[in-house]
């Protein structure tokens, strides 16, 4: 569903890297590269918010940049790295938020929408977190609420910026492990950046490393440690 | 201490020796003593006096019972006094070369005692409508001294007056002003009761400048006219209301103020006559609008374009065409931007009075200068 | 909606409608109430002044109610674009941005003082106030502090005040007056084509926010959300602006430079109500604001005029604003 094709993508005059093709369907993705390597760019170029200087990202086959807002807030949905909400709603209203490219002009709920953010909330256990304030929540809780209004914009992409930059170790590999289900049961595409190596091996289905200027995609789970230590110039052992 | 602190602490130094610098004072170094005058009687005004002696002349000015305490007093000197006696007291220079005025309403006397060519400085000189006193203050390159109403203190150095005459706000200021070398004096010819009483200032000018007789002669003159035209009691059949709005809300006059007594004076009785006090009185607007039904006369000061007549102020508001003196064409109006109001009227009541006699019809000759019916 | 919330409403909606018949019928000048009637069904009147005290009344009370709730409307749509719970069109500037237009018009000689509410006034205001908007979304780029927009706000509002200064220099003593006495800030004094244009402005620009419901909505997730929402962002910024710096500056033009309606008032709703959905909050500020600014206009008149209306604005407003800055303090302290 995602297929980019001879992309380059720079950021102001800096040439970030180089991307001959890449085709993905289905499953978790982690997009690892140092800082200033261009993860965010390249999540937003999927986006159409930031257009490759060369190539194209197409969706299903079509440009993404001239695919319709509001068609694309069907096909994806976002997590940015820290979300703080202006104004004090509820876990319940965040989780709304995610319907609102389906709903009309006065943003009036559905039965349906009401329906469906009640199956995320079963599906990442956010019964008690429910009725509770978003802004007074953990971390780790409003990641997971961020990710469940990802799931509740009911998109075949998802992408998350960081998600786990401010988890520490435990939520953060419960995040991934919930990812990773998700991915699973609903036969999802979810590319996620990450700096936190530790993790991605035993959930993800594929390593987008960003190196040298190119961006590979490595497919085999024993290889991702390697290519990693490779690529940062650690030793291996 | 490093060698560059210690150089910037000797500039510092110095510039305290400097600012101690001994301020001379221009009047205790020459010969102040001049010719003593006529003297002259005072009959009407309550704010200030005047006492001869045989070595100076004192004027004093002092607020009136109810007014806020202010005092102030000025020396003529006759012969030289000791340095003793000068210090400390405000001496008439023998000489004028150079006049400050906080109030516009000074050149008025100045003007009639044909002095206006000593006007050096002016607070709020833009405010001064066109006419022979404006020529002579262009021509004296007379300059602005003041912002609002405060004096900048290094204009009026700048003039070196003899004399800045003050409103009497604030003796603080005064006293600052004093100390710096310029020689402040009060005058608040304003707080008397009655258009006569305020003219009757201009013999205290008079004194300042030794011309006692004409001011005399003058004020005699216009006192007789006045009087003489001058109605016994307001007629309660001629009532009228004062002015315009300020946004929402009608200030109106004290029923004591100056401009009250001359419409009174004029027979005209105000509608507020019963409502004492010093301060304007504030009314919203509906009440004057229902107020404006009944009432014969409404007289306006205001500042309008030349030609301003009656449907123009109509034009202002829908509702002034209900007032009983918009029907009957019985709105008097001075136009403060093409008549003398605020200067030369204050030394013409006579002359205001006859307009307004004029207007109500009392008198039948006569060529209006400030105020006239709107058409 | 929630019961909570239509409780809210309700409660609003009787107090406009109690404060409004309490501002015409009420008066120092004393009309009967059958007389009222009579005159508001005939429009024609025993004493003939009645009638014009009934009917301005009337404007000034409808005035109050319009010029109140387009404040709030404008301030909600402000606070919730830029995040920011001390924004208003009083705060950023974009009051004085307006007031700046009027200046250069009355001041600058190109209108007499009863063409104050003509087009090229209202005009001058727009672009007055729209510019300052422009500005501030540029700085806003560079911008990483709540407070800091507040202060370009502030400064920008200084400059107006010593421009306007400095216009004062060449301006002739009505000119200056007819100034003066705007900037002061009333309901007061409009004539019924005045009235008229002032209601269709107010009327149709707070109903073309309703465009804007999904994107405040999204707002409150932040700015990067907005595309994968479905949100055009250009076109929530057009939005933005236009229904802002039209509704301030048409506020500003007729009634004067009015502040702490515009910031307040959103505040509160925000606070006190359950709903987070715009649909319901942009109404809701719209009679709160009609609320507040009724009332404000109640106590002007109560004290026969004497109190300006800035300053019983302010003195409802300034105190929310205080406890608004504590409340953020301790959210972002927590952070």
């Amino acid at each position: 569903m995602l297929a980019c094709k001879n992309i380059t993508l720079t950021a102001g005059k800096k040439r970030l890297f180089e991307l001959d093709e890449l085709s993905l369907t289905r499953g978790l993705y982690a997009l690892v590269g140092r800082n200033g390597t261009g993860k965010s760019t390249f999540l937003n170029a999927i986006l159409g918010e930031v257009i490759p200087q060369k190539g194209e990202i197409t969706l299903d086959g079509r440009k993404v940049n001239e695919i319709t807002t509001a068609e694309l807030a069907k096909k994806i949905s976002v997590v940015r790295s820290r979300s703080q909400l202006f104004g004090d709603h509820k876990v319940q209203d965040v989780l709304l938020l995610g319907r609102l490219p389906y709903q009309r002009i006065l943003a009036k709920p559905s039965r349906e929408d009401l329906k469906i953010v009640e199956k995320v909330v079963k599906d990442l256990e956010l019964e008690v977190l429910i009725q509770r304030t978003y802004n007074i929540l953990s971390d780790g809780e409003k990641q997971l609420v961020m990710v469940g209004r990802a799931m509740v914009q009911d998109t075949p992409l998802i992408l998350l910026d960081e998600p786990a930059a401010f988890l520490d170790l435990v939520n953060r590999t419960e995040l991934i492990k919930h990812l990773h289900q998700l991915s699973q049961e609903n036969d999802k595409l979810i590319i996620f950046s990450t700096h936190h190596i530790e993790i991605i091996d035993r959930y993800c289905d594929g390593l987008l490393l960003i190196d040298q200027n190119k961006l590979k995609c490595i497919e085999e789970q024993t290889f991702f440690m390697n290519e990693i230590k490779q690529a940062f110039g650690l030793n291996i052992g | 201490m490093g060698k560059n602190n210690l150089s910037l602490c000797s500039v510092f130094i110095g510039f305290l020796f400097f600012s101690c610098v001994e301020h001379q004072d221009k009047l205790e170094m020459s010969d102040t003593s001049s010719q003593k005058g006529e003297e002259v009687a005072i009959e009407l005004a309550e704010g200030f006096n005047i006492t001869y002696q045989d070595e100076f002349t004192k004027i004093e000015t002092h607020s009136l019972v109810g007014n806020e305490d202010f005092q102030d007093s000025i020396f003529i000197l006759h012969r030289q006094m000791t340095p003793s006696f000068t210090k400390n007291r405000k001496i008439v220079p023998k000489n004028w070369t150079s006049i400050c005025c906080q109030s516009s309403t000074h050149l008025a006397y100045l003007q009639q005692l044909n002095q206006t060519d000593l006007v050096t400085g002016l607070c709020g000189l833009s405010y001064v409508t066109k006419g022979p006193i404006k020529d002579q203050l262009e021509k004296n390159k007379t300059a602005e001294i003041c912002i609002g109403e405060a004096a900048q203190l290094e204009s009026l150095l700048a003039q070196n007056p003899e004399i800045y005459f003050t409103y009497p706000f604030s003796s603080e200021q005064n006293r600052e002003l004093d100390k710096k070398g310029v020689q402040t004096f009060m005058i608040a010819e304003y707080l008397e009761k009655t258009p006569l009483a305020r003219l009757e200032w201009i013999k205290l000018f008079a004194v300042l400048f030794q011309q006692e007789k004409q001011a005399s002669t003058y004020f005699d003159q216009v006192k007789k006219e006045y009087l003489q035209l001058a109605q016994e009691d307001p007629d309660t059949n001629k009532k009228f209301i004062f002015n315009l709005p300020f946004g929402d809300t009608w200030y109106a006059p004290s029923s004591n103020s100056l401009i009250v007594q001359l419409l009174e004076d004029a027979g005209l009785y105000y509608y507020f006559h019963d409502e004492v006090g010093t301060e304007n009185m504030a009314h919203p607007n509906e009440k004057i609008w229902e107020i404006g039904g009944q009432v014969s006369y409404w007289v306006i000061v205001a500042s309008r374009p030349e030609g301003f007549n009656l449907a123009d102020l109509v034009a202002e508001n829908e509702v002034y065409g209900t007032f009983k003196s918009v029907i009957h064409h019985q709105v008097i109006f001075c136009n403060t931007a093409t008549t003398d109001y605020f200067i030369k009227g204050v030394i013409e009541p006579h002359i205001m009075l006859k307009d307004l006699l004029f207007a109500t019809h009392k008198i039948r000759e006569h060529n209006p200068v400030y105020f006239r019916l709107l058409k | 909606m929630i019961h909570q919330d239509k409780l809210l409403i309700s409660v609003v909606i009787i107090g406009v409608a109690a404060l409004f018949v309490l501002n015409v019928s009420y008066g120092d000048v004393s009309i009967p109430i059958a007389d009222q009637f009579y005159i508001l069904s005939s429009g024609k009147a025993e004493i003939s002044s009645w009638s014009y005290i009934l009917e301005n009344r009337l404007f000034r009370s409808i005035t109050a109610v319009l010029g109140g709730g387009a404040l709030a409307v404008s301030g909600l749509i402000l606070q919730v674009y830029f995040r920011n719970p001390l924004a208003g069109p009083g705060v950023l500037g974009i009051t004085s941005g307006a007031s700046l237009g009027v200046a250069a018009v009355i001041l600058g000689g190109f209108a007499l003082e009863n063409q104050l509410t003509g087009v090229s006034v209202i005009l001058s205001g727009v672009i007055g106030a729209s510019l300052v908007l422009f500005l501030l979304l540029f700085l806003s780029r560079f911008i990483r502090n709540q407070v800091t927009l507040l202060v370009v706000g502030l400064m920008i509002g200084y400059f107006t005040a010593a421009f306007v200064n400095t216009l004062f220099l060449w301006a002739d003593q009505s000119e200056t007056r007819a100034f003066v006495i705007w900037g002061l800030g009333s309901f007061e004094g409009l004539d019924k084509t005045q009235l008229i244009t002032f209601a269709l402005l107010v009327l149709l620009v707070t109903f073309i926010s309703v465009f804007t419901v999904k994107g405040l909505n999204a707002m409150a997730l932040g700015h990067e959300y907005l595309r994968s929402l479905g949100i055009r962002t250009a076109r929530l910024k057009l939005l933005m602006i236009i229904i802002t710096s039209v509704l301030a500056a048409t506020v500003t033009v007729y009634c004067g430079p009015i502040s702490f309606i515009g910031i307040a008032v959103p505040q509160i709703i925000r606070l006190i109500s359950r709903s987070k959905n715009h649909a319901f909050l942009i109404p809701a500020c719209f009679l709160g604001g009609a609320f507040l600014g009724i009332s404000s206009d109640l106590i002007v008149r109560l004290s026969a005029n004497s109190l300006p209306l800035n300053t019983v604005t302010a003195l409802v407003g300034a105190p929310i604003i205080i406890w608004t800055i504590i409340k953020m303090n301790r959210q972002f302290a927590s952070l």
